[in-house]
């Protein structure tokens, strides 16, 4: 074997033949703090649920406070359209009156 | 109950699954804490939290890779809290107890792999003690490829160089 040549298997093998044992009362020292309520699996569930319920519930309510008829919006009468503005003046010794009628655009003279 | 019987049954599962990698991931943590007496409690929180966090594992992912991602946090967290205790004695003893030429070779390879950082000795132990390809290594810690590649071909030319006199005589 070429000694500037330790391969990654050879290193391994080294590595690997140092095995430590677990001590045989860890386990059950884990395990019976894994029972322990503060360890309970399936915390993904719980968190989801977590995020999920207040914003359900607010969203339910947004939306019942939106539908309710205390908060709709009052249906307001059409109003009219303003057809015409008028002004008038008057020179009372002439005896004359001066009336302005404003009106939306009209044509003028009729197109051909 | 409905609840309570789907816990019990999530955890048979997760026992099951954590059972072939048990050996693997304690020698792991050993190693990587340098035979540190607090290597048990590290163990220990390593599978605790895997056990809390069941749910965020995705079963199309292998368990074994997500369980010592979640040891490499808790090693991380360890040196953060406290700097590791060198070995030495652990390997002295097994060395002492049968000295063949290979233990005394081994126990040389420790010595370097005690020298590298610890996030370094977390991949060489992830690469030569647990047998993880590269890929999962990036997966495992987080590290890069082109990293992890080059803290491996360190850590084996360190070998190479200090071994290399006494390897194979």
């Amino acid at each position: 074997m070429d000694d500037k040549n330790l391969s990654d298997l050879e290193i391994a093998r080294l590595v690997r033949s140092l095995e430590c044992e677990i001590p045989p009362d860890l386990d059950g020292r884990i395990r019976a703090a894994a029972a322990r309520p503060r360890f309970r699996p399936n915390t993904g569930r719980r968190l989801f649920w977590l995020l999920t319920l207040p914003s359900g519930a607010a969203a339910i309510l947004a939306a019942t406070l939106l539908l309710l008829p205390s908060r709709q919006r009052p249906v307001l009468p059409d109003i009219s359209v303003i057809s015409e503005i008028r002004t008038d003046f008057e020179i009372p010794d002439k005896n004359i009156r001066i009336i302005f009628i404003q009106k939306p655009d009209f044509k003028f003279f009729e197109e051909e | 109950m409905k609840r309570e019987r789907e816990d019990a049954e999530r955890a048979a599962a997760f026992w099951e699954m954590l059972a072939p990698s048990k050996a693997k991931l304690y020698n792991f943590i050993r190693k990587s804490l340098g035979f540190s007496v607090e290597s048990d409690d590290v163990y220990q929180e390593t599978i605790l939290r895997a056990f809390q966090y069941l749910g965020s594992f995705r079963e199309d992912r292998s368990f074994e890779a997500w369980i010592f991602g979640i040891a490499h946090n808790e090693i991380r967290r360890h040196f953060r809290k406290s700097s590791s205790v060198p070995a030495g004695l652990e390997i002295e003893r097994w060395i002492a107890a049968d000295p063949l030429p290979a233990r005394i070779l081994a126990g040389e390879v420790y010595r370097i792999a005690e020298n590298l950082k610890p996030r370094f000795r977390q991949v060489f132990f992830l690469f030569y003690d647990a047998g993880f390809s590269i890929k999962d290594i990036t997966r495992i810690t987080g590290l890069r490829e082109g990293n992890v590649k080059l803290i491996l071909n360190r850590a084996r030319n360190t070998l190479r160089e200090r071994l290399g006199e006494n390897h194979g005589r």
